[in-house]
């Protein structure tokens, strides 16, 4: 029966650096590696002591025991990664855990002989290879006898289907992968594991570029940042940032084979570079940065080389990946907080990109992450400020747009120009759901920055809930202009948000807006949208124009939105305890709109109530009147764009 | 045995008493971590943490057994003659 033990890497480490200390101090009394000890001072003065023959005892145990625990720590780390979130590892106690470090490194190279002299891949050899995989002493070397060009062949051999590795190619070009990273885990590696430097330099072979980065993409190197930062820069990130990266000569522009690879990755080197630094968002901010040429120009080249008909489409969509890892857009939803590193990335791939009237449509689910992710940006850089050429500004980092409106609650890191919020967010409208992650981020960004608005408005009597409202004005317009001119399926995309809204009146009680929606409603309540409605013969927009008039819906919202953060209340009364019961739910909160605007009769009440509260009508409609300023501005600086 | 020697052993014997605590404790601490059970645990463990135990027994005994032949060639040795 196998036994168990549950180890753990840190407490592993803290114990082999105690029985380290452990061992010098009885080398002070013996002497077994230095010079100077008491055992040899004694000597000098003639005193002998059999203490010294004990001492060695303990000394003879703690190396067997530092021998023991530093294995079963090799293989931790290396199991690691294989149960994340768990404080401990489990580790089977077997004659592979307990075998000698210098057996076990003899396995490992007698198995890289048996590949060279073989010099084909076989299942046997794979299923040995696999047994020793997580083993840090035999797979340094292995590795090491093995050396970096065979390696990287080795690999190579797996994604070319000529190479007749078979259907198991996949499966064992993980295995390579996570032997290496095993492999680079060992504390003590040996001669000939310091070569792998070599995957840092320059190399005109493809199949050994392709096979370095390959193997980079199934282990675990967290713990080897340098080693893969060199790899994916020497092998092909600095030819893709030198002049001639278009050539067809360059290392990076090159290819496994001509077609598919028989494992799954792209047989393009520059995308298998890009696709290593989406694995390590970290590394990826550091690369990226620290290139000679801005990620500007780099998506400008990515670009170019994907192209129309699309050419390199797995350049594009690694590039989106690496980017969306290095600017921080990875998480669902798309993360909002950023380093200022990240951001300055965001900066160079967002106003490169809407350099572009068309991006590669591989890349969009990338942009529209990008723009989730940087909401608090798109919306500022909506802002169209009221100067002779409104709007007409660039696009900075430091730079804040004259007039930029103060205590918004935004905390945008880089200002855009509202041109390139405009062509950024119309770049990925293609399928809705691409556009979804960015709708749900902007409502939710509304929502919250209204309730802080009108929070900090009831405080000082400020006129942040104006300016607010303005903001997202100009922002909706941006976004859903530009999802006219750019989507395809945009009248679909209207019914079936005018669908979501007419279940209201139709189905009413009970009907939840979907996410997103919400936004789009707030943008239907300017220029009499609603009101057009009507007049068309479309079901779902009869239905609601029918049941209302235009700017209600919104105007409920921004209510509802103020009433939640206390305006009209005192310390002695709350706003609701004038309302008319019959709008009011078990709590004496407002009913939802669904309730509300379901209902003919309720429907009136609401307003009657709330045309009998000045602090709610004026702030409601100063705050739509806001909303509608910011949509004429937009409106404006598209006129003339 | 001369006068020098018993300087020489005195010396010796002030030195190796500043550590021979340390060598008394020097596997505390890695008893100390394997009781703890956040580094290590299961049969192979405990019987790892019996084996340090046992050793360390071993370890006290060693320094003392230094310790004491090292006093006791420092009492064996002539005292130092003072200089007239």
């Amino acid at each position: 029966m196998t036994t168990f033990s549950s180890v753990s890497v840190t407490g592993l480490e803290d114990l082999v650096a105690k029985l380290q200390i452990t061992r010098r101090e009885l080398d002070d009394f013996l002497g077994y590696t230095t010079e100077r000890s008491v055992r040899a001072d004694m000597n000098r003065l003639d005193v002998t002591s059999t203490g010294f023959d004990d001492l060695a005892v303990v000394h003879e145990w703690v190396e067997s025991a530092l021998q023991q625990t530093q294995r079963r720590l090799g293989l931790a780390r290396a199991l690691e990664h294989q149960q994340p979130n768990s404080p401990m590892v489990q580790l089977a106690e077997n004659e592979v855990t307990d075998l000698d470090p210098g057996l076990a490194e003899q396995q490992g190279r007698e198995l890289a002989t048996k590949f060279e002299e073989s010099g084909e891949v076989d299942a046997e050899l794979m299923e040995e290879f696999e047994q020793l995989a997580y083993d840090p002493d035999a797979m340094a070397a292995f590795y090491a006898e093995l050396g970096p060009e065979m390696a990287a062949r080795l690999a190579a051999s797996m994604g070319m289907p000529e190479s007749g590795v078979g259907e198991n190619a996949q499966h064992y070009l993980e295995l390579l992968s996570i032997g290496l990273g095993t492999a680079m885990m060992d504390d003590t590696p040996p001669e000939g594991m310091s070569d792998f430097s070599e995957f840092g330099l320059a190399t005109d072979d493809p199949q050994v570029a392709w096979g370095r980065l390959a193997l980079l993409q199934y282990g675990d190197f967290s713990d080897q940042q340098a080693f893969v930062e060199q790899t994916v820069n020497g092998t092909a990130l600095d030819a893709f940032a030198d002049k001639d990266w278009a050539d067809p000569s360059n290392i990076s522009t090159k290819t496994l084979g001509s077609g598919d690879t028989a494992v799954g990755l792209t047989e393009d080197i520059g995308a298998l570079a890009f696709d290593t630094l989406a694995r390590y968002p970290e590394l990826a901010t550091k690369v990226l940065s620290e290139q000679d040429i801005s990620v500007k120009e780099m998506t400008h080249r990515v670009y170019a080389a994907a192209g129309d008909p699309a050419q390199r489409a797995d350049l594009a969509d690694s590039f989106g990946l690496a980017i969306e890892a290095a600017t921080g857009s990875q998480g669902d939803p798309p993360n909002t907080e950023h380093t200022p590193e990240q951001a300055a990335l965001a900066f160079e791939f967002i106003t490169g990109s809407a350099d572009h009237e068309q991006i590669p449509p591989v890349i969009k689910d990338t942009t529209a992450r990008v723009a989730a992710a940087y909401v608090d940006e798109m919306v500022s850089g909506s802002f169209i400020d009221g100067g002779e050429m409104s709007g007409d500004r660039g696009s900075s980092m430091t730079g804040i747009p004259e007039d930029f409106p103060q205590g918004t609650g935004l905390s945008p890191d880089f200002y855009l120009s509202p041109r390139a919020v405009h062509r950024f967010l119309g770049g990925f409208q293609d399928q809705i759901e691409y556009s979804a992650p960015f709708e749900v981020a902007v409502e939710s960004l509304y929502n919250s920055s209204l309730a802080d608005a009108i929070a900090a408005d009831q405080a000082d009597g400020g006129d942040r809930v104006n300016d607010v409202m303005s903001l997202f004005g100009a922002a909706a317009t941006l976004y859903f202009e530009g999802q006219r001119e750019h989507a395809a399926d945009f009248d679909a995309r209207e019914e079936a948000r005018k669908g979501a809204v007419a279940k209201i009146f139709t189905e009413g009680a009970g009907v939840v807006l979907p996410p997103g929606v919400g936004f789009w409603l707030l943008h239907q309540g300017v220029g009499g949208k609603l009101d057009e409605w009507a007049k068309s013969t479309n079901t779902e927009g009869a239905v609601i124009a029918e049941s209302t008039d235009a700017a209600q819906l919104r105007w409920y919202m921004t209510v509802h939105a103020m009433i939640g953060n206390g305006v009209g209340s005192t310390p002695e009364a709350h706003v609701m305890d004038s309302a008319p019961a019959s709008i009011k739910g078990p709590y004496g909160e407002l009913l939802p709109m669904d309730q509300i605007y379901g209902d003919p009769e309720l429907r009136r009440q609401f307003m009657d109530w709330v045309q009998s509260v000045p602090a709610l009508d004026d702030m409601s409609d100063a705050g739509t009147d806001a909303w509608d300023s910011g949509w004429q501005g937009a409106q404006t600086f598209l006129g003339r764009t | 045995m001369n006068d020098t020697t018993r300087a020489d052993l005195e010396r010796l014997q002030i030195q190796v008493g500043r550590i021979i605590g340390d060598l008394k404790a020097a596997l505390d601490a890695p008893l100390a971590i394997m009781a703890s059970g956040e580094a290590w645990t299961g049969t192979r463990a405990d019987g790892f943490g019996t084996s340090l135990d046992i050793h360390k027994g071993i370890l006290q005994k060693a320094a003392d057994t230094i310790d004491g032949d090292l006093d006791a060639a420092v009492a064996a040795a002539p005292a130092e003659e003072v200089p007239a």
